[in-house]
């Protein structure tokens, strides 16, 4: 059992202290790519973003229906 | 603006901030706008407030933000006439491209706040509900890494809201979901995004708040035009409606259905309850709102028999409170049976309740059918719900 332990510990120390992840940049603001967040539509749960509508100039609207 | 669509040189493009986004489906159909809306329940965009116009040029890039588009003119002979260049990099702000739906495995004991926060959201987003019990354990050890960070602690709320509506629904999901969007609020007392959640199920605003007062109207108009409305997964009740305030009855002065309890009480389960305090603790004058929640055992084929009356629903109110009403008999469907879960949203007002826990006592009174064509009995099941005065 102390050798599988000493053996476990060994393995986990090679891999090193785990990488940050970075929390994405949702910033809306004139100058800025829109935030290319992956979101479900509507419609079908499909997933999107909004660069699915670059190519024409886009009205955004967030709301909600309250 | 139909125009500038209609001639291919405008997108227009919804992102709704919404609970129960199929309320939007049916907002869209009765506005009668096509336009392609994508849901952000959690509020990943971490907007603060709605609505939002934002205009967005070809290229991705954001040229405009404001609250409204009041001046069409201002808009058609400047944004939509500018030549705008491309970015020198097109690259993309913001987390994913589209290729990153497929939810990963749950991440492993070390991982950090952000690595949970981004498991659960791609389970939410993805609309797994097999993954949801992942989600909201992910974003539990997110708060518990992270307890100042008022977003996990909304973003909590939201699945274990989504959780309660499924059939994975935990009986406290409810209240655990209005708790942790408490603590959210706590934090950022000015997030309006998060401060409308609660409200939404919460006691009546001394300015009632009209949420969902166009759902009605929506139905009819649609009838009336001859298409079906969209269903909903969840019908708005109680606070979700702007309701004139009711004045706050004595208790006494309704007659108690079944004051001696001689009604057989339900002990086979064939309906089961689920309550809700929308706040769960009161400074003294406030008010909440006690959700009662009941739904047919699908273990053992119950329906409603609706041959008789509605669910009768009796509440007690506990030394030191008092309820808009005690008594409320719910509505019915005209079909002989059926299924459907039914709620009833009692207001609980602190009067001078001292500090310290109260338990509000109650109980339905309804006629239920084993199976669809089973023994159909009369039962009583009672409930409580905890308030804590502070």
């Amino acid at each position: 059992m102390r050798s599988a332990v000493l053996v476990a510990a060994a393995a986990l120390a090679a891999c090193g202290p785990p990488e940050r992840v970075e929390a994405p940049d949702m910033r809306i603001e004139v100058g800025r790519p829109f935030p290319q967040v992956l979101l479900p539509m509507l419609e079908d749960g499909s997933p999107a973003t909004l660069a699915r509508f670059r190519g024409r100039k886009t009205l955004l609207h967030v709301f909600a229906s309250w | 603006m139909k125009d500038l669509v209609e001639s291919g040189r405008l997108n227009m493009v919804g992102i709704i901030q919404e609970q129960h986004p199929d309320r939007c489906r049916l907002f869209m159909q009765w506005k009668q706008m096509g336009w392609p809306i994508l849901v952000d329940s959690l509020n990943l965009l971490e907007v603060a407030a709605v609505p939002i116009t934002v205009a967005i040029d070809e290229f991705g890039v954001v040229r405009e933000v404001g609250l409204g588009v009041d001046d069409v003119e201002s808009f058609r002979s400047g944004f939509m006439e500018t030549e705008f260049e491309p970015p020198a990099a097109q690259s993309a702000a913001g987390s994913s491209a589209e290729s990153e739906w497929v939810v990963p495995s749950a991440p492993g004991p070390r991982a950090d706040a952000v690595e949970l926060a981004r498991f659960a959201s791609t389970a939410i987003r993805s609309g797994e509900i097999d993954r949801i019990d992942e989600a909201v354990d992910a974003y539990r050890r997110a708060v518990q890494l992270e307890p100042e960070d008022g977003w996990n602690q909304f973003r909590l709320g939201v699945a274990l809201r989504k959780r309660f509506d499924s059939e994975s629904r935990q009986s406290d999901d409810f209240q655990a979901a209005v708790n942790a969007w408490k603590s959210a609020l706590d934090l950022d007392p000015n997030q309006y995004i998060w401060r409308r959640r609660i409200q939404q199920y919460g006691p009546r605003l001394d300015k009632p708040y009209p949420f969902y007062d166009w759902v009605p109207t929506a139905r009819e108009e649609l009838t009336v035009r001859g298409e079906v409305p969209h269903a909903l997964l969840v019908e708005p009740a109680g606070a979700e409606f702007a309701a004139p305030l009711k004045d706050f009855e004595a208790a006494a002065d309704v007659a108690e259905p079944d004051a001696k309890g001689r009604i057989h009480r339900d002990d086979s389960e064939f309906v089961r309850v689920e309550t809700v305090a929308v706040p769960a603790s009161l400074e003294s004058g406030e008010a909440a709102q006690l959700h009662v929640t009941f739904r047919p055992n699908e273990e053992n084929r119950a329906h409603w028999n609706n041959e008789v009356e509605g669910v009768e629903v009796w509440v007690q109110p506990p030394e030191g409170y008092v309820l808009d009403s005690s008594y409320r008999q719910l509505a019915m469907p005209a079909e002989a049976v059926s299924l459907e879960t039914r709620s009833a949203e009692v207001e609980i007002r602190r009067e001078w309740a001292p500090v310290g826990q109260a338990k509000v006592e109650g109980y339905a009174l309804y006629y239920v059918c084993e199976d669809t064509n089973g023994t159909c009995l009369y039962r009583r099941q009672d409930f409580s719900i905890l308030l804590e005065a502070r």
